[in-house]
């Protein structure tokens, strides 16, 4: 299953869950939630942080958070 | 009618347009404080709703959830969960952003939770309007249960209708709902913990065991009695939050989804996505970056020297002015030598601070901070800093002061402490006059390479070079050496481009002038009182009377040696400050020094530049003859007599460079470090640590070269 990392440039893609980690309210609360749509629109110039757009409006998140976000198959 | 106040506390998401409204309400009439123990800004501000009704406002820090992930986000619930706090509001007003509205009122529903009288504020109502969507804001204040206005905080949209609505649920007789917790629960287990805590709210006693700040305040019987019932009922936290976000976002949804017209999409903002094209492009957003940081730095390096020689100027002549006026007493005294130069050291870094947290408002305040934590976060983390470390860093090229104030808008507190004791080793523009005639001393002026490259710029280029290394690598030491909690994680809005308000601006330029001048103000003042003690007064009549102890007949034939300025060399050698130099001399003697430099060294832990001073004064330069190239040719003069070669060789030269570049020798950096760590071990650890690194790396180069 992939991980929010592993998302290509401007690809569109549901949340599936967040795993388990002492992050995970964190990243409930910023609204990455099941069955929500998430979708890259930038990748930083030396390949981390990236920029998500998450039901209108956009994240920095380390890729090492990004991880931690499962998307639906 | 009698006048009373209603305490009100203002909360909401990051970039909802808090501050906007803080100060619509308020205007000039606020005061930062501090948090007791902590350095968190606390805002608060005042305004009348009625002839009989002021309000007194909080700004509380901004959040997502009452879960807190920082020391900032943790005061929330500490002002919120306690009666017994000074700021407790009557009234919590709850800002949220109209496109935004979901995740703004997952915060809004857990606030509403805690049975305070709430209302909900839909700020930013404009952009909304600006998309063609319509929200049912009568539809949304029924669903909700809460009294709710639309505001555009930016133009002052709003505040007087919200200022009635203040009034008006002021004098509704509040009835608390009841409140069930958000999760699945047993209901014996939530009896039993609202009886422990003694708490009828059982959301409130929630909190109180959930969030590990507030559970380390229960009394211990508390704390092992929730404990045992914790483990009687399997209660796991982590995961009951997550199902009350989970649950409280469902119900949100349910709701949005009938009170926002669905049929348009918010749309993101055109302009925004345009600007960013070049702003977070992999070239031309370093090319953007460092533009713009080489503005900021040119405007504190230089645009602040007119303003800033103008204020040391000024103090200077009301200081000779008064010293010819008042009678030559100790007090006069203390006063034109003591306490006037200590006000004017003070006031000498207003310029610089202003200017530099005017562009540290209009990037925060446009969005492009952000930005900048997007395009650096790779680079600094490695060394333990954030991405918004890169503006204190820089800042610190031009003076260590502004740039460690600076530091206050990196809310992870490792990564603010990291910055912040690291800053000092950058160059700032008090080492440069003592770099100038150190420089010159090591390399004469005539030595180029290639024809145009000056070996002097050289040595003074890599001196900023070495200061960055060092920095960088110091930040690395001191953020693997820290143990502390706050772990790293980078998770945040990048906010749409907003045009700064003017306002704003000069409110936060204003306000951090103000808390330097008062906050680190009285400690700059006392130590250089100290000082002026030690250098004015002495053990012995070699200090009063020193006319009978010089022999002016072996004076040397020199026309920048007045018999004044011989008095007034001996009598800096012989006051305290002199002695202690002395007394010094075998400790720094290893690094090439004798006691001559060592009173030089004593007398700039003020400010690094007042080595240039000295220097001149125990040379008996006359003041008037203040010249750089007059002290660097007596230092140059200057011939050991016990080797028969020059004091200031390459190797004493170097060593005392090195030890300017790494030593503390700023008395303001202290005071402001002090101010901002709340503690005075911060800053005299990083001084002792700063001084015993630059006195070994002094060593080692005097060994090396001498």
């Amino acid at each position: 299953m992939r991980n929010l990392s592993q998302i290509r440039l401007q690809e569109t893609s549901l949340i599936e869950d967040v795993i388990e980690h002492p992050l995970k309210t964190k990243l409930l609360e910023m609204g990455f939630r099941k069955g929500k749509t998430v979708k890259l629109i930038k990748t930083a110039p030396f390949g981390d942080p990236i920029i998500v757009e998450l039901s209108g409006y956009k994240l920095i998140i380390r890729k090492e958070e990004a991880k931690l976000i499962k998307l639906a198959s | 009618m009698e006048e009373r106040t209603i305490k009100i506390a203002l909360i909401g998401n990051p970039n909802t347009g808090k501050s906007s409204l803080f100060n619509q309400l308020t205007g000039l009439n606020q005061k930062v404080g501090n948090y007791p123990g902590i350095t968190v800004d606390k805002k608060i501000g005042y305004f009348n709703l009625s002839d009989s009704i002021k309000a007194e406002l909080i700004d509380l820090p901004g959040t997502y959830s009452l879960y807190p992930r920082s020391r900032d986000e943790e005061l929330v619930m500490e002002v919120l969960s306690n009666p017994l706090n000074e700021h407790f509001p009557d009234l919590i007003l709850v800002i949220a952003d109209a496109t935004n509205l979901r995740r703004n009122l997952l915060v809004f529903e857990q606030i509403k939770d805690l049975g305070l009288p709430t209302m909900l504020i839909v700020n930013m109502i404009d952009e909304l309007e600006k998309s063609d969507v319509k929200l049912d804001l009568g539809r949304l204040k029924y669903d909700f249960n809460v009294e709710a206005i639309a505001t555009n905080a930016r133009k002052g949209k709003g505040i007087n209708e919200l200022k009635e609505k203040i009034i008006e649920i002021d004098q509704k007789k509040f009835v608390s709902k009841e409140i069930k917790l958000p999760f699945n629960y047993n209901a014996v287990w939530e009896k039993q913990l609202k009886e422990i805590l003694g708490l009828e709210n059982p959301y409130l006693a929630w909190h109180w065991v959930a969030q590990p700040h507030l559970r380390t305040k229960l009394t211990g019987v508390a704390k092992q009695k929730a404990e045992d019932l914790e483990k009687k009922f399997n209660i796991n936290i982590q995961r009951l939050i997550s199902q009350e976000i989970i649950n409280r976002y469902n119900k949100i949804d349910l709701i949005i989804d009938e009170c926002i017209e669905d049929t348009k999409q918010i749309k993101s903002s055109v302009i925004t996505d345009k600007i960013d094209q070049f702003v977070l492009h992999k070239t031309w957003g370093f090319f953007i970056l460092i533009g713009l940081l080489l503005v900021m730095f040119q405007s504190i390096f230089s645009w602040a020297s007119g303003p800033m020689d103008l204020l040391d100027n000024g103090l200077a002549i009301a200081a000779s002015w008064l010293g010819e006026v008042l009678p030559d007493t100790f007090l006069a005294n203390l006063i034109t030598q003591g306490i006037i130069p200590g006000i004017s050291g003070i006031l000498i870094f207003i310029p610089q601070i202003a200017l530099l947290f005017l562009f540290i408002a209009l990037f925060e305040e446009s969005g492009y901070m952000a930005r900048v934590v997007f395009l650096m976060d790779k680079l600094l983390r490695p060394f333990g800093l954030s991405g918004k470390s890169v503006v204190p860093l820089i800042s610190g090229y031009a003076c260590a002061i502004p740039a460690i104030m600076a530091t206050r808008s990196i809310e992870n507190w490792r990564e603010r402490l990291s910055t912040l004791l690291v800053v000092p080793f950058m160059t700032c523009s008090a080492r440069l006059p003592v770099y100038t005639i150190l420089i010159a001393l090591i390399v004469p002026a005539s030595v180029t390479y290639f024809g145009f490259l000056s070996a002097q710029a050289l040595l003074l280029l890599f001196m900023y070079v070495l200061a960055a290394a060092t920095a960088l690598f110091a930040s690395l030491i001191v953020s693997k050496s820290l143990k502390l909690k706050e772990d790293s994680f980078l998770i945040m809005e990048l906010p749409n481009y907003k045009l700064p308000r003017l306002k704003n601006v000069l409110y936060t330029m204003y306000e951090k002038t103000k808390s330097f001048v008062f906050g680190a103000g009285k400690i700059i003042l006392s130590i250089s009182i100290v000082i002026w003690l030690l250098s004015s007064f002495g053990p012995n009549d070699k200090f009063y009377n020193p006319e009978k102890y010089i022999d002016f007949s072996i004076a040397q034939v020199d026309e920048t040696q007045t018999k004044e300025s011989k008095i007034e060399s001996y009598k800096l050698e012989h006051s305290f400050i002199g002695y202690l130099g002395k007394a010094i001399e075998p400790a720094i003697k290893p690094l090439g020094y004798d006691w001559k430099i060592g009173i030089a060294l004593l007398t700039s832990f003020a400010a690094r530049e007042v080595f240039v001073g000295t220097i001149a004064t125990i040379y008996s330069i006359d003041a008037t003859d203040e010249e750089t190239t007059t002290i660097k040719q007596k230092m140059q003069n200057d011939i050991d007599s016990k080797t028969g070669k020059p004091r200031f060789g390459i190797a004493t030269s170097l060593s005392l460079l090195i030890f300017y570049a790494f030593a503390m020798q700023c008395m303001s950096t202290i005071a402001i470090v002090k101010r901002e760590t709340k503690s005075w071990a911060w800053p005299i650890g990083q001084a002792v640590m700063m001084t015993l690194l630059a006195y070994l790396l002094s060593f080692v180069t005097y060994q090396t070269f001498a």
